[in-house]
């Protein structure tokens, strides 16, 4: 995620002064609305454009209908993007900055709300109701559904109770990777929350269900090796057939007995 | 001829009977004798003899050039030879020259050859001890995989059931305190 200082300090200052929940709502609208025309994408992205006109042109498109800041954010974020095809990313990467911003002033306000943390799971979770369900990850990999098509199914899926955070960064995932790797993007969303607060997720396979204790004493022992926070996400996968295989980020700590029979393997062949 | 014929029976007739020696001639027979002796000689000195001796110089002429013309010829066969007999010691020193050379072509373009054949030999042995050598590489490694796999999937299924949760659970507390500390 590569912002401008310029979209950094707007969005802080939106964190602090606007609804946030009605701009991110405005900026997921009209990130998706950028991803299904490339006219607007190419335009926003042009770099000789003066700002004048671009805030008029977005002003122009959604009708006078959108929060003054959430315009600015939509002209300096997608500043940010080199080419058309980036403003999309760009305009995400903004809507996940303020997401996160506005739930880090919820945790230092302690307001209650959902802090930072809180936006990690929810994102992990939904990246896991992806990953998890056959259905869900086929409608989304089929290119003859269109992007807004997709939206709507999982906007309905979502329903009307999901924070607003969410529910605008997973819909707008749909309009960044076209459905496919919905998932992956989302997880990589949350290692970004979690780095924020100098944490980072850990996935953790086992080959069999593990009791709290022990997992308190493993996210115990892998903080200390990580130097950081650990956020854990549990699975168990029989294939590794025993031990552990840890990913943090790239990093594998593959402990699990299958890893070994395959290294014993690969010595006998390799001898 | 017959007058004169008559003419000395005539006269010897008379003579005989003037002279008692028939033998010595009339003086006019002397006289007539030797006007046409001189006539004949003045006729043929005239007529027949520069036609003979011309007859002759041709002929002699003739035999001279006819001999020069010989002397030429047989020098220059003279010459003839000795050219060819040149020619052929040329010839002689030019063949020697050339069968000496086609000798020596000979054993140099033998023993390139020889070369050449016991180089092409000592590749296809080589290429030949390679592809042996390749061959059981394979068939080695092909085996090892074979072992490999065979050992590590037998391990596999006895190492699988021979896990249950006690032992996992051993393995998972094995796996936390093998984690490095910072």
């Amino acid at each position: 995620m590569s912002l401008s200082p310029k979209t950094v300090s707007l969005v802080e200052l939106t964190a602090q002064s606007a609804p946030v929940d009605s701009v991110l709502s405005e900026l997921g609208a009209f990130t998706r609305a950028v991803g299904a025309s490339p006219l607007l994408a190419r335009t926003l992205a042009q770099a000789d454009l003066p700002e004048e006109n671009k805030k008029a042109l977005v002003s122009d498109v959604v009708g006078g209908g959108f929060a003054p800041q959430t315009v600015d954010l939509i002209v300096s974020g997608a500043s940010n993007a080199s080419d058309s095809r980036s403003v999309v990313s760009a305009l995400f990467d903004a809507l996940s900055e303020l997401s996160f911003v506005s739930a880090e002033r919820t945790t230092a306000s302690s307001s209650g709300g959902h802090d930072l943390k809180a936006v990690e799971q929810q994102l992990l979770d939904m990246a896991d109701i992806v990953s998890n369900s056959e259905e869900l990850r086929d409608a989304f990999a089929n290119p003859g559904i269109g992007d807004e098509a997709k939206v709507k199914v999982l906007a309905e899926l979502l329903g009307s109770r999901t924070p607003v955070a969410l529910r605008e960064m997973s819909l707008t995932a749909i309009s960044l990777t076209h459905g496919r790797g919905v998932d992956a993007l989302l997880r990589e969303r949350a290692e970004l929350a979690a780095s924020r607060r100098n944490a980072a997720i850990a996935v953790i396979r086992s080959a069999v269900e593990l009791d709290d204790a022990r997992k308190q004493r493993l996210l115990a022992a892998l903080s200390s090796t990580a130097g950081r926070d650990i956020e854990g996400r549990f699975l168990v996968d029989s294939t590794i057939i025993g031990s552990l295989v840890v990913r943090i980020g790239d990093e594998v700590l593959d402990g699990s007995v299958r890893h070994k029979l395959q290294q014993a393997r690969e010595a006998l062949v390799g001898a | 001829m017959h007058h004169q014929m008559s003419a000395v029976i005539l006269a010897a007739s008379e003579g005989a009977a003037e002279h008692s020696n028939p033998l010595i001639p009339e003086p006019a027979e002397l006289i007539w004798g030797a006007v046409c002796f001189l006539l004949l000689l003045l006729v043929a000195s005239r007529l027949i003899f520069p036609r003979v001796n011309k007859t002759f110089a041709d002929r002699s002429t003739n035999i001279e050039g006819k001999l020069t013309e010989a002397e030429r010829q047989r020098a220059e066969a003279a010459e003839l030879l000795r050219r060819q007999e040149a020619l052929l010691h040329e010839a002689r020193v030019e063949g020697q020259k050339i069968v000496e050379q086609a000798r020596s072509n000979a054993d140099r373009l033998e023993d390139e050859l020889r070369l050449q054949a016991e180089d092409k030999a000592q590749r296809i042995l080589e290429r030949a001890q390679e592809q042996i050598g390749a061959e059981r590489d394979r068939a080695l490694s092909t085996l090892k995989n074979e072992v490999g796999v065979l050992a590590v999937d037998l391990a596999t299924r006895v190492v699988g059931d021979s896990l249950d949760r006690e032992r996992q659970l051993r393995l998972v507390d094995q796996y936390i305190s093998e984690l490095p500390r910072s």
